[in-house]
């Protein structure tokens, strides 16, 4: 065993029916990240990890210049979400994040009996839900986009005559601007309470530079609240439309924003 | 569970964007440095965090198209 450690890649952490364990699990999974290696399972009890072959080369070597939809980390990243939903259609999962290796299947197994109590009490709380992004971003009103008070240096009248005319202008602008801003900060959060409510858990992410998003979360749903929350969703998008406020919803996910787990080994470093 | 109908009929589920937000930034990490060593060399370590940086200026990019795209403002 330990003449040739084989570095293994891992998607996701699962449950799995002891008795059931390994043959019909493993009969139909999609193509390992490698593209050509099985998908395999590693089990301890009821948990399994879901891995393959490490793809060393493709990852030591992968170019981080284009990450275009035909770049090599794009089909890596596919073929990895690939693999994590075909073991969410079957039972809870703990996705890995992109990238992660253990030294062998022998760490594998350590790491799911070490681990036991903190992987189940995990896959118990996400069981049966299901994630959703939804952003909330502003589509129109370039004119008051535009004007926001940005870099006003540049903005001066060149001649001293408009310079009441200017400055009334600007007022005006600036009024719009804030006025503006209220409506979408608002928005960001009605949208987010109208979801959370109908959530376990959800995430938002602090206000970043992505332009124009005012609203960027996750939601944690329970399948038996999905046709409600979608038909929010649907609402929320028509009536937010009307305003030039972009409501999008993206999912089902596996719930990659809620795996919320320390480290699963410490000390390491 | 198969995939509901009615998800998303306004949304683009499939953007890569959103995909690698989710692989690359979340999920479970086996070391707080995402990857272990290997026999005692550090195989992907350092190429993951330029990915982590590179993946955070594609956003950038990405959405700040968009915001020109709609302005219809070509600067």
């Amino acid at each position: 065993v330990t003449a040739n450690p084989e570095p293994t890649y891992l998607y996701a952490i699962t449950r799995v029916d002891p008795g059931g364990y390994p043959d019909a699990v493993e009969a139909a999974w999609p193509s390992a990240i490698d593209g050509t290696s099985p998908v395999t399972l590693v089990a301890h009890q009821d948990l399994a990890a879901v891995v393959s072959r490490a793809p060393l080369a493709q990852l030591s070597s992968l170019p981080l210049d284009d990450l275009s939809e035909t770049s090599p980390l794009a089909g890596l990243a596919r073929r990895h979400d690939a693999v994590v939903r075909a073991a969410f259609e079957r039972a809870a999962v703990l996705p890995f994040r992109f990238g992660t290796l253990l030294p062998d299947r022998g760490a594998v197994a350590a790491l799911l009996r070490e681990r036991s109590s903190a992987l189940r009490a995990a896959l118990d709380r996400t069981d049966s839900h299901r994630e959703w992004g939804v952003r909330l971003s502003e589509t129109g009103s370039p004119a008051t986009r535009q004007s926001a008070p940005r870099s006003s240096m540049h903005n001066q009248p060149t001649q001293s005559t408009s310079g009441t005319a200017y400055l009334t202008r600007r007022r005006a602008e600036l009024v719009a601007v804030r006025a503006r801003s209220d409506v979408l900060r608002q928005a960001a959060l009605d949208v987010h309470q109208a979801f959370d409510v109908q959530a376990r858990e959800s995430t938002v992410r602090p206000e970043g530079p992505r332009a124009g998003v005012v609203l960027d979360a996750c939601y944690l749903v329970s399948t038996t609240k999905e046709a409600q929350f979608l038909s929010t969703a649907q609402r929320l998008c028509a009536e937010y439309r009307d305003l030039e406020i972009r409501l999008e919803i993206t999912g089902p996910w596996p719930p990659y924003s809620f795996v919320a787990l320390a480290p699963l080994m410490g000390g390491h470093d | 569970m198969t995939e509901p109908t009615t998800a998303a009929p306004w949304g683009d589920t499939n953007a890569l964007v959103d995909l690698l937000d989710r692989v690359i930034e979340k999920g479970a990490v086996v070391t707080g440095d995402v990857v272990i060593s290997l026999a005692g060399v550090d195989l992907i370590r350092l190429d993951l965090r330029l990915l982590l940086a590179g993946v955070e200026s594609v956003l950038d990019a990405v959405t700040n198209h968009d915001a020109v795209t709609n302005r219809g403002d070509p600067q």
